[in-house]
């Protein structure tokens, strides 16, 4: 098969692996940085905070947050165009995601 | 989204916005009842009572035979919703109870259960959630045994039911502690009382009834949390914020820790324990001999108490200490051993916590200190050695726990489940974004009441007489002496910091006394556990009732099975694990949090690698994943069981146990979860490719070929 031509549910699932894998990189970064670094962090002071205690405690929970919201909206942005692009074949199931909304 | 789900998405906010608008009318009515004078012990039993009907009627309300609606609540629950469900499906006892007192007890320490049980919905909602969503069966071993064959199906049943138990005992537990607390009963009784709670929702309405009331379950839980936050950070920062409010308290707990570590009469309180210390050691010496003598001048002290006509108390107090002294030599040791940690722990700095914010500070023990003074520049320098080594350790350990606990929420079967509840897969995306907020909101707050917690004690409470100590030390006291005491050690008639033992389970339930709020507070607080608790337990209960009659019975040992009969057979399921928990539970463990965390590492020794890989690698085959499961469990099992002090003591085996880089053992799942990958991936490579049909099922999940659902 030559690129470009792929069905656009293996095109789906490409981008949808390299978004996994572009997310798990802040991941990894937070769950072994801020416990690493922590002592070091703690020399600087956020709203009070040792920014350690406060990376550790909160910074860290929003940016799980923002991981986890960002991997939802960015596969409906994809399903959504890769919707309208395969618009004109009726026969394809862009999103193989046929019959989900009454399984 | 059709219409009809449109109208139904209406209806449950409705319902649940006046559910929310009703708790909070409740708490205020019974604030005002308690003003007018009603007793404490009516406002409690209300409290339970109320709470419990709600939920049973709900209950009551979804019951079903329906095998879709038994098994996945009908896949209809909104992403919203379905995060709801499953916050309160994940936030247990030991979230609710443990969080805020580990913090308390252990300072930033503590924060690693904070990270590890929020970092684990990241793995959940990237590597499995959408996954399992468009497989849309009815259990995890269900996927295990569709990519992998019936091997993989049974140990991935049996390793369900193993973690999902150990989980739900100490739930149990955490119920009995609950209404024993409310009620005033025993805690046994507690127990069944509870028990009776957790039934009425799951027993006839399965998934479907246990989710609604899981819902409801989240709004008491959460309301009860934020009451009292919120109530301590106004009253001691005016800022209705905690999370932005707390950061001055920590600066001020700080400056206080370091104003009672140079306290010379904390430094008194020290000294008696470093003295008690040594007298248990010197025992050990001769323990035949100390024993006989501690026995003579107990009898003595009773002759003496005796011939001088003293109070009655007195004497029996003195007889019960002469009956529970050991008998024997080796028990004997034992206790003087036990004294003498107990002493040593205590002759510390603070009481043996650590610097509330100081990331891995370990306190000096005075015998380090006094070796340090007395020794010469190079033990000094060895001192410091050490120091650093302990620091180093404290900061593996922080990151292993901390990834055991993500790794094991990635691998939990009735958080899992939940992905099979929502109406389509990007509901179940949506869904697990919903949960984590819906679990951070909790957690952001956790450390933010340990904080506030601690600065009241700080600041309010040492340097109390001990004539005029608050009421709620001797109350909780009376209910058990392991859950706070405070002893005049030095003598002086003033409470130092050093006196006073709190239990991490105390923290959260006593907040509001501990911060002076109305009593009404209180109860709240305790009816918010008690949700959660019951919500968690109802999640776990249904968990390991399907892996026994759905996959082990229906999948396996009688596939002929009618689905009415699946149903019932799941309910008789049902209600025979609850009562074996609820024994388990009357057993009295020990603190809650360190079984939770063991429960972590199992699961995720045990699914996580096969659950991953049969998602993203297509090799993956049946050789592998059954060898890398059973590699998981057998690493993690023998590296708790040579390694935890009370299994090494039911082995028979001596001493202390080798650990490796010096890593916890509930942290096992650090090592056994890279041990299973591996065997997993060799054994499939070794194994035969994987057929057509799971081919196919691979093609499926991931979206690659319709239709997503197989009903």
């Amino acid at each position: 098969m030559l690129p470009g031509t792929e069905p656009a549910s293996l095109r789906r699932w490409q981008r949808v692996r390299r978004l996994t894998a572009a997310l798990l990189v802040p991941w990894v970064c937070v769950v072994l940085g801020v416990p690493w670094f922590a002592p070091e962090l703690s020399e600087l002071h956020l709203l009070g905070f040792p920014l350690g205690y406060w990376m550790a405690s909160q910074g860290a929970l929003l940016v799980f947050l923002a991981i986890v919201a960002g991997y939802a909206l960015s596969c409906d942005r994809l399903d959504a165009t890769l919707a309208e692009e395969t618009h004109a074949d009726p026969h394809a199931d862009p999103r193989g995601t046929q019959g989900d909304g009454h399984a | 989204m059709p219409d009809a789900q449109v109208a139904f998405v209406r209806r449950l906010h409705r319902i649940y916005g006046g559910f929310a608008l009703g708790v909070l009318a409740f708490v205020v009515l019974l604030g005002a009842l308690e003003r007018l004078g009603w007793p404490r012990g009516w406002i409690g039993a209300m409290f339970l009572i109320a709470t419990i009907l709600v939920y049973a009627v709900i209950g009551l309300i979804s019951r079903t035979t329906d095998e879709v609606e038994y098994f996945v609540a009908g896949r209809r629950v909104p992403a919203m919703y379905n995060g709801m469900a499953t916050a309160a499906d994940w936030m247990s006892a030991a979230s609710f109870i443990g969080t805020a007192g580990v913090l308390y007890l252990q300072g930033f320490a503590g924060l690693a259960y904070i990270l590890g049980w929020t970092g684990g919905y990241c793995l959940v909602a990237l590597l499995l959630a959408p996954y399992l969503r468009r497989f849309g069966q009815y259990t995890i071993p269900d996927f295990l045994g569709a990519r992998y064959g019936a091997l993989a199906r049974v140990i991935g049943a049996l390793s369900t039911v193993l973690v999902s138990f150990v989980y739900l005992v100490v739930q149990i537990y955490g119920v009995g502690l609950i209404t024993s607390h409310l009620t005033g009963f025993t805690f046994e009784i507690g127990i069944f009382v509870g028990l009776g709670g957790v039934l009425v929702c799951s027993f006839l309405g399965g998934m479907r009834a246990v989710t609604w009331t899981q819902v409801a379950q989240y709004i008491v839980l959460i309301v009860a949390y934020t009451v009292p936050v919120v109530w301590l950070s106004v009253k001691q920062t005016g800022n209705p914020v905690p999370m932005l409010a707390y950061g001055a308290q920590v600066a001020q707990v700080s400056e206080r820790e370091r104003e009672i570590e140079a306290d010379p009469r904390e430094r008194e309180v020290i000294e008696v324990f470093a003295q008690r210390a040594r007298a248990a050691n010197a025992k050990l010496a001769d323990v035949h001999a100390s024993l006989e003598a501690d026995r003579q001048a107990l009898m003595q002290r009773i002759a003496e108490l005796k011939a001088a006509d003293a109070p009655l108390g007195r004497i029996q107090q003195q007889e019960r200490r002469l009956r529970e002294l050991p008998t024997d030599d080796d028990s004997a040791r034992a206790t003087y051993i036990a004294q003498r940690d107990e002493a040593l722990r205590r002759a510390q700095p603070l009481g043996g916590l650590p610097p509330h914010a100081q990331p891995y500070a370990r306190p000096q023990s005075v015998a380090a200190e006094e070796e340090s003074q007395a020794g010469s520049m190079q033990s000094g320098a060895t001192h410091e050695g050490n120091a650093r080594a302990m620091s180093d350790s404290a900061r593996r350990n922080f990151i292993a726990l901390a990834l055991c606990l993500m790794v094991g929420t990635a691998a939990m079967p009735h958080i899992l489940m939940r992905s099979y509840t929502t109406p389509s897969v990007s509901e179940a995306r949506r869904s697990v974004a919903w949960a984590l907020f819906f679990i951070a909101l909790l957690y952001l707050m956790a450390p933010a009441l340990a904080v506030f917690v601690k600065y009241e004690v700080l600041y309010h409470l040492v340097g109390v007489p001990f004539d005029e100590l608050p009421e709620w030390i001797r109350r909780w006291s009376k209910l058990s002496r392991a859950l706070v005491s405070a002893r005049d050690v030095n003598g002086d008639g003033v409470l130092q910091f050093g006196e006073l033992v709190m239990s991490g389970d105390l923290i959260v339930l006593a907040a509001p006394e501990i911060g002076g709020l109305p009593n009404v507070v209180g109860y709240l607080v305790a009816a918010g556990g008690l949700a959660a608790a019951l919500s968690t337990a109802d999640g776990l209960l249904l968990t390991i009732a399907n892996a026994l009659s759905h996959d082990i019975y229906y999948r396996v040992l009688n596939p002929q099975a009618s689905p009415i009969r699946r149903v019932m057979l799941a309910k008789v399921m049902v209600l025979m694990v609850a009562l074996g928990a609820a024994y388990m539970a009357s057993l009295h463990l020990a603190d809650i949090l360190p079984f939770v965390a063991a429960a972590f590492s199992l699961a995720s020794a045990a699914l996580f690698p096969a659950l991953t890989l049969g998602v993203f690698w297509r090799r993956a085959n049946a050789l592998g994943a059954a060898a890398g499961m059973l590699t998981g469990l057998g690493v993690c099992l023998y590296y708790m069981a040579t390694n935890l002090p009370w299994t090494r003591a039911l082995l028979g085996l001596p001493g202390a146990g080798a650990r490796w880089f010096d890593i916890d053992p509930v942290a096992a799942g650090v090592f056994a979860v890279p041990a299973g990958l591996a065997v997993a991936i060799v054994g499939s490579l070794i194994g035969p490719s994987p057929g057509a049909m799971q081919s196919a099922l691979v093609e499926r999940i991931r979206g690659l070929s319709g239709p997503a659902s197989p009903s």
